[in-house]
């Protein structure tokens, strides 16, 4: 049982790092320049299928760019603003919500109404007023994300916390002089980890695709900088003639997601108290 | 549980906030396509009612959570 557990965080961990490499190496890595137009090689199709080039490993998209070499380079954009957004709104996220929903009364309400606030809002029209006053970038990419992210986790911790701080162990802890901030970080957040462990892999997920409908608007990076989600649009409309231009970047979100949920899963067997007991 | 019925809610929450692109795109008449028909005709008063419902159609879908959590588990007190 304890070589499984391991081996889960093994497979997730290298998936991470093999495509944390390719971020930063992707100069290294890439066949192509990503932005290099073949004409005449358009619409290839993947090296080992009839018709394929050995130059172009995964195929070609429509205007002749070598789709392995854009996915290599997207990577970069798209996992950055996956893992910086995931976290970031997750710290906000967690914070507000354990601290709402231990203190209770009038923390409880305020953070509540400002979760509202933000819920209320329709996701697009908070990222085109931000984009709007802050200018085009991956930094206030990011704080658009965030800003519709975070409200997730703080209604998933409150909503657990406040079922938590009313359990037997905690008024032990109580009874035993342990303040507040000591019962909330010790006893009480480490139970709601299982939860946060699942949404944030979820998000990192759909920020990706996020990501990708603002750059499709026109409010996320810059057209001509590759990213899988801006790929997965481009390719959409080839979809029936070209499915290679889809596959492709829609594999390498699924493999991020993947490699996320296993590590995520097997950090979560070693720090959730309930498990750890088992043991 | 309580993890379950937070989700739900949120997800309720914005389902039934009508999805604004979803009704754009298959044209559906529901509140998603009034909004976006009332901001292209300027009709200012109109576009804050429907916010506004849709403010409080979450209000009150976290309201109802609220009411949940504590008919599953007693020991939650407000």
């Amino acid at each position: 049982m304890i070589g499984f557990k391991h081996l889960k965080i093994w497979v997730g961990g290298i998936i991470l790092v093999v495509l944390f490499v390719c971020g930063v190496a992707s100069p290294l890595l890439a066949p192509h320049d990503p932005q290099a137009q073949t004409l005449e090689d358009r619409l290839r199709p993947p090296r080992w299928a009839e018709n394929g080039s050995p130059a172009y490993l995964l195929g070609t998209d429509n205007l002749g760019r070598d789709i392995l070499s854009r996915i290599i380079y997207g990577s970069r954009i798209s996992l950055l603003v996956g893992a910086a957004t995931v976290i970031f709104a997750g710290l906000i996220g967690c914070t507000l919500g354990a601290v709402a929903g231990y203190f209770g009364n009038v923390t409880d309400d305020i953070v509540s109404k400002i979760s509202e606030i933000f819920l209320a809002f329709p996701f697009l029209l908070i990222a085109i007023a931000i984009m709007a006053f802050l200018g085009q970038g991956v930094v206030n990419l990011i704080m658009a994300l965030m800003l519709s992210r975070w409200v997730q986790y703080c209604r998933v911790v409150r909503g657990e916390v406040l079922s938590i701080k009313e359990r037997d162990f905690v008024t032990a802890v109580k009874a035993l002089g342990g303040r507040d901030g000591y019962v909330l970080l010790r006893h009480v957040v480490p139970n709601t980890v299982a939860s946060i462990t699942v949404i944030a892999t979820f998000a990192m997920a759909i920020v990706i695709i996020s990501e990708a409908s603002l750059s499709f608007l026109g409010l996320g990076v810059p057209a001509h900088i590759p990213t899988w989600g801006s790929m997965l649009s481009e390719g959409r409309s080839y979809i029936n003639r070209a499915p290679w231009l889809t596959i492709f970047p829609g594999l390498a979100i699924f493999i991020t997601v993947f490699g996320i949920n296993l590590l995520g899963d097997g950090l979560r067997d070693i720090f959730d108290p309930k498990l750890r007991r088992q043991r | 549980m309580i993890t379950i019925v937070t989700i739900l809610g949120l997800q309720l929450g914005a389902l039934l906030n009508g999805s604004v692109i979803t009704e754009t795109v298959f044209s559906y008449p529901g509140i998603g396509e009034l909004l976006i028909q009332s901001i292209s005709a300027r009709d200012y008063k109109l576009t804050q009612v429907l916010i506004l419902f849709f403010a409080v159609i979450y209000f009150v879908v976290n309201l109802l959570t609220d009411f949940l959590y504590s008919w599953i588990d007693p020991r939650i007190k407000f």
